[in-house]
């Protein structure tokens, strides 16, 4: 339903989106991911009319957009500092845009009280925007752009002002409230739990360009290139010259491994794949414990250092174990940092 | 800031404001600058022959010594606040919570009351004491003007870099074993020196210039530039040498001004973290900020009672006296109609400039920043002069309407001043917000923009009423023979003496201020409490 085709942006001189295609689903929930500077809020600001583009289009719903106003494309945004009208209350925040649609007054009245009620904030009328909490100021915000009910909703970073547990909190009122309007968003965020846990399809972002466009657990399992797999989770690098000669890939140059898919195995059996290991570091952290280990082979040369989560906490500096790596859960990736399938 | 695409304001809303100081401030400079290498006609005309010859006139024993002695009182003048001020200032940032804000209020009142009062009230409280000390007119008695006038000019912007210190500074050098001296030469002063620079700056230009202290203060011997300067175009008709007078202290001025910028508070680095925790002012700051407040406020309090003392007693009887006064009601009136017609005019043009600098893509924007702050630091003599020769050159009828035309220009920069620094603290987004929720540009402005920046727009205008309203010199020069402002009146009154009527008239107009300052407060703090709200909103 929106289509961005080769859309590119330059801020004097300098692409912050490079020629880029995308194609959302209807009610899809989609999330862009990447660190910052990567291009992602410029995307966004290209979708939502703050920014013109330099080069492409923007299709939504049949109809092209790019050359229309932000006033004028069916699309709203919840902004990451939220951008409310300080000198407004909540309802005439929410109103703004219905307002600026002319509905009548009856039917202003029923959706904002409706979009009230979607953000749980029934009661909160008439307090003055300044006296809302962080949590408060983000519903409203996320009301005022919902009531207008946009082709496509973009939030850009909404809760990356919240403390942990309330954007915890809000993140599962965001998805329920996305499933049940069936609405199209569009996300942006640096913060890949909130882009695993929330998303249908999540697209990873690096210098203005989509690295890779897939459903979470594609992307986590099976990343296309190095930095996909750095950015979203971390990795342990396995030397290559550890593995017996035919286990890996011709062309392997790199060999990395999620930390939760190597297993402690310190008395059990043995597999060939298996090393070496000593407690270098115990990072206690509640549910679980982040050990950092210093691993090495038997006839090779060479350390590496890797971590693992485990639940026991009773770990000594310096004790012995033996590590495992699952069969078939590496990732394998050529001289360019690809990965090889 | 980068200004997004869809929040930007067009960048020609600056032209009707540079016009307008280009029509009544620039083509004045412009003219002097031109006068000043003409030659002086028999009966008081201009020849347009071209020479340097106004310039060595300079150097004529009699007008250079004129020129030694203004440089000698602005250096002991700014000395002087220096001693007095730096103190003030320094209690002002260290006092309770309690006393700091009233502090500043007794700082702020003297810097917006009116001018010719409050060298009025000087002169008032020199002329109560004994003749044979020869007070009153001497260069003592100047010099006590200008440091009581102007303190305030030396104590803001330096409060201002104290405010921004980092007081621990001061422990860490206690901690490593300085005292006293070292303290202040070693930490204090460099650290707060862009601040005192500023002030120094002001006070320096202001005094050198300076024109109503000395003939209301000085009598015939002290002779000052600014003095010679409305000689040569008022009496002896020869503005040419005028010119190149009045060039001398613009040149001073904008070498100040460039000073200012390089190195005065506005070049400062924003403080690192300031300390809660500011040791309280020992007793030599607490007797020199005494001084300094007595000097400000004495007069003051002086002229107030003699406002209410009669030859039977006490009563009100000046008071209804100058009320009765036919001339001095048409004054006030006068100076009414031309200071609200100023502020309107101001609060247009400079909310339109405002909006140009703060919010559109503007080649050479700090070039037209400094374009349009430039008013204030230009020496107001030179301004009002120049603007009496261009008039009077271009055919242009003094009056009223041209004294209006000229107090906008000046009066203009607070309203640019107090919108702009409204609009950079409003983020962007709220305007791209308001385009998201479908409001047009128009929409967008009348319902988000202006109300958010109506406090301050009301702030500079309210500003820019009591420029217009205290404005002496540019007035005096531009009013023409018939008509004359309070101002102008109150200096015409007391040019030769001191009189009960013009004490119960000042007496009002420090109330009037004094309650000007109040709802000025109230309407900052309004400002003040909506920018914290869009600092929490943003968090």
């Amino acid at each position: 339903m929106l289509e961005l085709r080769g859309i590119a942006k330059d801020f004097e001189g300098f692409p912050a989106v490079r020629e880029l295609d995308l194609q959302l689903q209807e009610g899809e929930f989609f999330t862009l991911l990447g660190p910052s500077g990567c291009g992602k809020t410029t995307l966004l600001r290209l979708i939502g009319g703050f920014e013109l583009p330099s080069r492409g289009e923007i299709w939504s719903r049949g109809r092209r957009i790019d050359t229309l106003k932000p006033h004028q494309r069916a699309i709203n945004t919840v902004f990451q500092r939220y951008a409310l009208f300080p000198h407004m209350t909540v309802r005439q925040n929410i109103e703004f845009g219905l307002r600026s649609a002319r509905l009548s007054e009856q039917e202003i009245r029923s959706r904002a009280r409706e979009a009230l009620a979607l953000v749980q904030l029934q009661g909160f009328e008439d307090r003055a925007v300044p006296t809302l909490s962080g949590g408060q100021s983000q519903r409203v915000a996320l009301a005022r752009a919902l009531v207008n009910r946009p082709q496509v909703l973009l939030l850009d970073e909404p809760l990356s002002a919240l403390d942990r547990k309330l954007r915890d909190e809000l993140q599962v009122e965001l998805l329920a409230i996305q499933r049940k309007l069936g609405l199209t968003f569009l996300l942006v965020t640096h913060d890949q739990e909130e882009a695993l846990t929330l998303s249908d399809r999540i697209g990873v972002m690096k210098d203005g360009a989509l690295m890779q466009v897939g459903r979470p657990e594609d992307v986590y399992a099976r990343p296309a290139t190095r930095d996909v797999a750095e950015f979203l989770g971390t990795v342990n690098r396995v030397p290559t010259d550890w593995f017996p000669p035919d286990r890996l890939p011709a062309n392997c140059s790199e060999f990395c491994v999620r930390p939760e898919k190597l297993r402690l195995n310190p008395t059990g059996h043995s597999t060939e794949l298996a090393f070496k290991a000593e407690v270098a570091e115990v990072l206690y952290g509640g549910p679980a414990t982040k050990l950092w280990i210093q691993a090495r082979h038997a006839t090779r040369d060479g350390t590496a250092r890797w971590w693992l989560p485990t639940e026991r906490s009773d770990w000594e500096l310096g004790q012995a174990l033996r590590v495992h790596l699952l069969p078939g859960e590496g990732i394998a990736l050529d001289s360019e940092g690809r990965r090889i399938p | 800031m980068r200004i997004p695409e869809s929040a930007r304001y067009s960048a020609f809303w600056i032209t009707p404001a540079l016009i307008w100081s280009g029509v009544f401030i620039g083509i004045p400079l412009l003219l002097l600058t031109v006068t000043a290498f003409a030659q002086r006609g028999v009966y008081g005309g201009v020849i347009w022959e071209w020479s340097f010859q106004n310039f060595e006139r300079l150097f004529d024993p009699l007008y250079f010594g004129v020129i030694l002695q203004s440089l000698r009182l602005a250096a002991l003048s700014t000395l002087a606040c220096f001693m007095l001020g730096y103190p003030l200032a320094y209690w002002m940032v260290t006092a309770g919570k309690r006393i700091r804000p009233w502090l500043l209020l007794a700082v702020l009142l003297p810097f917006w009351s009116n001018f010719i009062v409050r060298v009025y009230s000087m002169k008032h409280l020199l002329a109560l004491l004994p003749e044979e000390w020869g007070l009153l007119p001497s260069e003592f008695a100047v010099l006590l003007g200008m440091v009581t006038c102007y303190l305030p000019i030396f104590v803001l912007p330096l409060y201002a870099a104290l405010e921004r210190m980092d007081f621990s500074l001061l422990e860490a050098a206690r901690d490593l074993g300085a005292r006293g001296q070292r303290v202040f030469f070693g930490v204090l002063l460099p650290q707060t020196a862009p601040g005192a620079l500023t002030g120094s700056i002001f006070v320096f230009t202001a005094a050198l210039g300076e024109f109503v202290i000395p003939n209301l203060l000085g009598g015939a011997r002290s002779a000052l530039i600014g003095g010679v300067i409305g000689d040569q175009f008022l009496k002896a008709r020869d503005w040419p040498f005028g010119s190149s007078l009045s060039l001398l202290l613009l040149g001073v001025s904008l070498f100040s001004l460039v000073l200012f910028i390089r190195h005065g508070e506005g070049s400062a680095r924003p403080a690192g973290a300031s300390s809660t925790h500011r040791p309280a002012a020992r007793r030599l700051v607490k007797t020199l900020s005494s001084v300094a407040l007595c000097l400000l406020y004495l007069p003051m309090v002086i002229l107030v009672i003699g406002s209410i003392r009669t030859p039977q007693g006490w009563g009100w009887d000046w008071y209804a006296l100058a009320l009765s006064n036919p001339a001095i009601l048409e004054a006030l009136g006068r100076s009414l109609r031309i200071a609200a017609g100023a502020s309107l005019v101001s609060a247009v043009l400079g909310t339109l400039a405002a909006l140009a600098l703060a919010r559109a893509r503007l080649p050479g924007r700090l070039f037209f920043q400094a374009l349009a702050t430039a008013p204030i630091v230009l020496p107001e003599l030179v301004l009002g002069i120049g603007a009496l020769a261009a008039f009077s050159r271009m055919g242009i009828e003094l009056g009223p309407l041209a004294t209006l035309c000229v107090h906008v220009s000046l009066s203009m920069v607070y309203v640019i001043l107090t919108v702009r620094s409204r609009l950079l603290t409003l983020h962007p987004d709220l305007d791209e917000a308001a385009a998201d929720l479908g409001a047009g540009h128009a929409r967008a402005f009348s319902r988000v923009l202006f109300p958010l920046i109506l406090p301050a727009v009301i702030a500079g205008a309210a500003l820019s009423f009591s420029v217009s309203f205290d404005d002496f010199l540019v007035s005096f020069f531009t009013l023409g023979s018939t008509a004359d402002t309070l101002p102008v009146k109150v200096y015409s009154m007391v040019r030769y003496g001191v009189s009960p009527e013009v004490n119960a008239i000042s007496t009002l107009l420090m109330g009037i201020t004094l309650a000007g300052a109040l709802i000025f407060f109230r309407l900052q703090r309004f400002a003040r409490d909506a920018q914290r709200f869009s600092r929490i909103e943003r968090r």
